[in-house]
């Protein structure tokens, strides 16, 4: 029991000493019973940003003046210090207020007095401008007038002042665009001071043109509304709300010059800060801003815009990388089909791809409704064969029966149109099916399944000895510069060897050909057309160049062109 | 090609758009922050940005899709053209927006939109199609808003890690090239019929019959409303797909050609009419080496 009562004395007397500790900073922020109100922030000095604000008293709610000690001046820009560059207390000569004061001018103005309650209240606000204050006066009917450019000359803007008389219709919205225009060129503090006591009735700007002219150059418009009669309240409000000022209606005429000595002393009791953004990227982004005074006894916060909609901020170390990584994603398709292409030649075929079945798919339509199927016996059971060795061939080359490829076959011989491609890829001989209408089937000769052909999916890869079976032909790949065709010579009556068109090509022969007729079951005419090449039967025999000779079993022709032709 | 990978390419080719976009205009001085000099500065920006993204973007169909060098060369040169002149006004307008709007994640995101539409839009224009018009704009829109909203995601984690600003920056410009890419592929399935290859040398493509012919042959001449099908089974101008008011008719282009249709529904093989007959759903149709199916 003791135990526990000293225990629970210790975390008593731990838990006051920690609140006597975190005490005095909760007080002394809140001892001061002051807030900020921030007013406006400006970055037409970019980086260069200056904050606005009053000090309110919290009980008050009354703004008062105290002067600040600026080395108790804090500025946190989106969490970051930012260094301080000028502070400016009221009354300071060294702020800068600009001031443009737009007047209705319209004929109701003339009416119970107002005119002159303005006037009085102009001339009283333009009394209280300090040092380096500015204003301008623009006034409005049907048409908006500058009648005094921007000056600290009290005595011009009294006179202009003075002039103002009733006129006709109001344009009050053209009359504040131009006042906005003109305060946007003006430095420091800059505020629009616009009075009516109508609806506008004329000219070309509209209330967005003149929100968007004040939110764009960061305006802020005062709206004073006079009389009871013909006002448009909601525009006014809205027009002051949207650019960060305020709207106050005046009732009275005599109640004006209250007013504007009231805005006139709101501009002299403000505090301004101006810092360098810790962050001065022009990235658009919207950045809280927190203000410290007097050691953090006063505090207040609000935010700051960057405006530009985009940001081009480039780095090269940024830029390679990138790139690179997606030029890699683009190959990376590529690469991937070309890895598969090579994977189709299965290392133990007779296991993971099963002899060519032709599917039953039904009826594919064609240009001529397809053929029906012609059953051919497999090209060594035949009894006669025509096999022709090429060399000196270079890859890719595309085998096919168009006259495009490299090496043109007929139709008629392979049964259907052919369409193959043999390329290198990855160092191994790779053929690919680019469109055949019949079944290819390959023989992956040299990977442990000699003699057994299965149908060709795509593509596969070749060995020296790898032999590709489609219609009447065989192709036979010896080395990537030589093949082999042999054609079912027992099929077929005649034969044509040679330029295109032709049923099996031989190179280098323009407008020749060389035709092969049955003479019976084992013997063949051997005929020359044109005389672009001569031949030579073998073993021994002297070179013919336009002849007749009979090929039977085991004849051999080797061809000028380097082609060796030879019956089976 | 499949679906899948079109989409693939687009994103691709968008993000590359983007990220050059950011890499070569990133040599634009510019630290004004008023509105006229920021307007100003954006021109070449704009046109700068769109003409990345619209010259890698209009190239794809004719370079990855149908491998026509021609197509590919004219595809760029109209994406380019429309990026330009949309990328102008699009960057200017997005200012406006950004500004009206008061920045932070609506401004921004509105302002990207506002681009991606003009450049969708200007695709269609320059091309003369009014469904390329519609899957542009939509397209554009919807990729303005997803790329703008990563855009901002991206801007703001990065927003307290200095050494990284220029990271974010094009990795947000990739993002919105990237998703403008791939909305531009997704809505251009909408609203079209569309002839898959299912066999041959174009497998696993898809050719959207956008015009209201389009003509499938071995003529690599580009042009709109031409596909062009390298196959030595197909004559220059081997068969026409004609968009009539009660569906798809294809017609054949060669005299004395006989093309069959394989009926989905009937399973019979039936020719082709000269004056043309009338596609359903999923039929079947063989020219030269390749096949095709017809999906509405």
């Amino acid at each position: 029991m003791l135990n526990l009562l000293s225990k629970f004395t210790i975390i008593l007397w731990v838990g006051v000493w920690l609140a006597l500790l975190l005490l005095p900073s909760e007080v002394n922020a809140q001892s001061s019973g002051y807030d900020i109100e921030i007013t406006t922030i400006s970055i037409k000095q970019w980086p260069q940003v200056t904050v606005y604000f009053h000090i309110k008293n919290k009980q008050t709610g009354q703004r008062e003046n105290i002067p600040l000690d600026t080395t108790k001046v804090k500025i946190l820009e989106d969490g970051k210090d930012a260094k301080i560059i000028r502070v400016t207390q009221p009354g300071q000569s060294t702020s800068e207020v600009s001031v443009m004061l737009v007047m209705d001018s319209s004929g109701s103005m003339g009416e119970s007095g107002k005119m002159a309650s303005v006037i009085e209240a102009a001339t009283l606000f333009v009394n209280l401008m300090q040092g380096n204050d500015r204003s301008a006066l623009i006034s409005f009917s049907d048409q908006a007038s500058l009648l005094q450019s921007f000056t600290s000359d009290k005595t011009a803007l009294l006179s202009k002042i003075n002039r103002l008389s009733p006129g006709n219709g109001t344009n009050m919205f053209d009359a504040i665009k131009m006042g906005v225009e003109l305060l946007s060129k003006e430095s420091g503090r800059q505020l629009l001071i616009v009075l009516t006591d109508g609806v506008t009735s004329s000219g070309f700007s509209s209330a967005s043109d003149v929100i968007n002219a004040a939110k764009k150059n960061q305006i802020q418009i005062y709206t004073v509304g006079v009389g009871n009669g013909n006002l448009d309240e909601n525009l006014l409000t809205d027009l002051a709300n949207q650019t960060g000022g305020s709207y106050h209606p005046v009732r009275q005429a005599d109640e004006l010059s209250k007013l504007y000595t009231g805005i006139s002393q709101g501009l002299h009791d403000e505090y301004s800060i101006t810092y360098e953004t810790p962050r001065s990227l022009n990235d658009g982004t919207t950045r809280p801003v927190a203000i410290n005074l007097e050691g953090g006894s006063i505090q207040g916060g609000g935010k700051v815009s960057e405006p530009n909609f985009i940001n081009f901020q480039n780095n090269i170390l940024v830029f390679i990388p990138l790139l690179l990584l997606l030029l890699l994603m683009l190959l990376l398709p590529n690469l991937r089909r070309s890895r598969t292409r090579v994977m189709v030649q299965p290392s133990t075929p007779e296991i993971s791809q099963p002899p060519y079945q032709p599917q039953n798919t039904g009826y594919r339509p064609d240009i001529q409704p397809p053929p029906p199927p012609v059953v051919v016996p497999p090209l060594q059971n035949v009894g006669l064969r025509l096999k022709i060795e090429y060399r000196n061939l270079s890859l890719p080359l595309k085998i096919g029966t168009n006259p495009e490829t490299n090496l043109p076959l007929s139709s008629q011989l392979v049964e259907g149109n052919l369409n193959l491609l043999l390329e290198m890829q990855n160092g191994r001989a790779v053929i690919q099916d680019l469109g055949t209408s019949i079944p290819v089937e390959l023989n992956y000769k040299g990977s442990g399944n000699n003699g057994v052909f299965v149908a060709l999916r795509q593509s596969g890869a070749l060995q020296p000895g790898s032999q590709i079976r489609v219609g009447n032909l065989q192709i036979q790949y010896n080395a990537p510069n030589s093949l082999e065709l042999s054609a079912n010579a027992t099929a077929f009556n005649q034969l044509l060897l040679g330029a295109w068109p032709s049923d099996l090509p031989l190179r280098g022969v323009a407008n020749s050909q060389l035709a092969l007729n049955k003479l019976d079951a084992t013997s063949f005419e051997v005929k020359l057309s044109g005389s672009s090449f001569q031949f030579r039967m073998l073993p021994g025999r002297p070179l013919i160049t336009t002849a007749q000779a009979r090929m039977i079993p085991g004849s051999e022709i080797i061809l000028a062109t380097g082609e060796l032709l030879k019956l089976e | 090609m499949s679906k899948g990978i079109q989409l693939y390419y687009n994103i691709l080719f968008g993000a590359l758009g983007g990220l050059l976009a950011w890499f070569i205009l990133g040599f634009v001085k510019r630290d004004s922050v008023d509105l006229p000099p920021i307007l100003l500065s954006l021109l070449p920006l704009g046109a700068g940005a769109g003409l990345f993204l619209g010259l890698l973007i209009g190239q794809i169909e004719g370079s990855l899709i149908e491998k026509s060098w021609r197509k590919a060369i004219t595809g760029a040169f109209n994406g380019a053209l429309a990026g330009v002149i949309s990328g102008l006004v699009g960057f200017v307008l997005a200012q406006l927006i950004f500004t009206i709007i008061g920045g932070e994640l609506i401004g921004r995101v509105l302002g990207w939109m506002c681009f991606g539409l003009l450049v969708g839009v200007s695709q269609g224009l320059v091309n003369r199609s009014a469904h390329r018009l519609f899957y542009g704009g939509a397209g554009g829109l919807a990729g303005g808003l997803f790329g703008g909203l990563v855009y901002e995601g991206i801007t703001q984690a990065a927003r307290n890690f200095e050494p990284i600003f220029p990271l974010a920056g094009a990795l947000g410009m990739a993002a919105v090239g990237a998703s403008i890419g791939a909305f531009f592929a997704l809505f251009r399935r909408i609203g079209r019929a569309r002839f898959d290859c299912i066999d041959g040398i174009r497998s696993g493509t898809s050719y959207y019959l956008e015009e209201e012919t389009t003509i499938f042959g071995r003529n690599d001449r580009g042009g709109r409303g031409r596909v062009y099908i390298p196959d030595s089974g197909l004559a220059k101008e081997h068969l026409s797909v004609q968009r009539r008011k009660d569906g798809y008719y294809c017609v054949p282009q060669s005299p004395g050609s006989q093309i069959y249709i394989a009926r989905k529904a009937s399973g019979q093989p039936e020719l082709v009419l000269p004056q043309g007959t009338k596609l359903e759903n999923k039929d079947e149709i063989k020219l030269g080496n390749v096949s095709f199916q017809f999906n509405k």
